[in-house]
């Protein structure tokens, strides 16, 4: 079951991160290229976790990872409110 | 009214038309100085021309060349302005004008219709304060 | 460490859903209302994450059922992506 959601999950972070991607092309607004970033690195992240066997000294270097996703969205924010 | 061939206007106008152009006004006076034989024109002449008030034209013209569509070539009192055929959207601007020319009553209905661009409206959302345009 | 890593994450998603929210009253935009629930559903996630961490595996063990929120909140905002006009 676990491994299912885990599949799912990573599957819809690479769509999403797919559509974030696209309208950056469309846009050229940074903020979606971030988006999609952050998308694809918790897909990543979601990826990684398959590989360590729910071993905790494994598991926690990944969350680093789940948070750089979030750190990117920060950054895409601060970014957008900047005075240009 | 609507005829079997008909496509939809293409996508990239229907952009720059929603991040560009607010009214038709905007659209005669860009075409105005991209596709007329004089290029450059002060405020004085595009209403002339155009016949629209000197104080809207003025506007617009602030508008576009704010949006980098048009450079200045005098800043005077009366600043005139030039189209930039060397802007990135100097493509656009001239399929723009195509369309324009067959598929009038559409475009305008687009510039009018345009509901908020769902992905402006996206970006936006992370504007923190509002004031900004 | 780690519980300031998942508040963070949980803070960073639930800002994202209310400012996707304040935009979407602004702009009637759809699209807003789908990705909000996205990071609704990430924040349930994170907050989840941080009670299953905290609390020992006796107590209360969340692994089953901490990304279903994740889940549910992607799948809306794809079909959000996917069925709003664009």
């Amino acid at each position: 079951m676990n491994d299912f959601v885990s599949g799912i999950l990573t599957m819809g972070y690479v769509v999403a991160g797919i559509f974030f991607l696209r309208f950056w092309r469309d846009t050229r607004d940074r903020l979606f290229a971030m988006f999609g970033a952050a998308f694809f690195i918790l897909a990543l992240q979601r990826f990684g976790l398959e590989f360590a066997h729910d071993l905790p000294e494994r598991t926690t270097a990944w969350y680093f990872v789940r948070f750089l996703a979030f750190l990117i969205i920060i950054i895409a924010i601060v970014d957008k409110n900047r005075k240009k | 009214m609507k005829q079997p061939a008909e496509e939809p206007i293409p996508e990239i106008v229907r952009r720059f038309i929603t991040d560009h152009i607010n009214s038709v006004e905007s659209l005669e006076i860009l075409l105005l100085l991209s596709t007329g034989t004089i290029r450059e024109f002060t405020a004085e002449e595009v209403s002339r021309t155009l016949r629209t008030s000197l104080e809207s034209a003025a506007a617009r013209l602030r508008e576009l060349h704010h949006a980098k569509l048009l450079v200045m070539v005098e800043e005077a009192e009366s600043p005139k302005y030039r189209f930039d055929p060397g802007s990135r959207e100097a493509a656009v601007v001239a399929d723009l004008e195509k369309v324009y020319k067959t598929r009038r009553v559409s475009v305008i209905s687009f510039i009018y219709s345009n509901p908020t661009d769902p992905l402006r409206a996206f970006s936006d959302a992370f504007r923190l304060r509002k004031d900004e345009t | 460490m780690a519980d300031i890593i998942y508040a963070l994450c949980t803070l960073t998603s639930t800002v994202c859903a209310v400012l996707l929210l304040r935009g979407y009253k602004q702009s009637r935009s759809r699209l807003l209302f789908w990705c909000s629930l996205c990071f609704v559903g990430l924040a349930l996630n994170n907050i989840l994450l941080l009670i299953d961490v905290k609390t020992p595996a006796e107590v209360m063990d969340l692994s089953h059922v901490r990304s279903l929120p994740a889940v549910v909140g992607l799948l809306v905002m794809i079909f959000g992506l996917i069925w709003e006009k664009r």
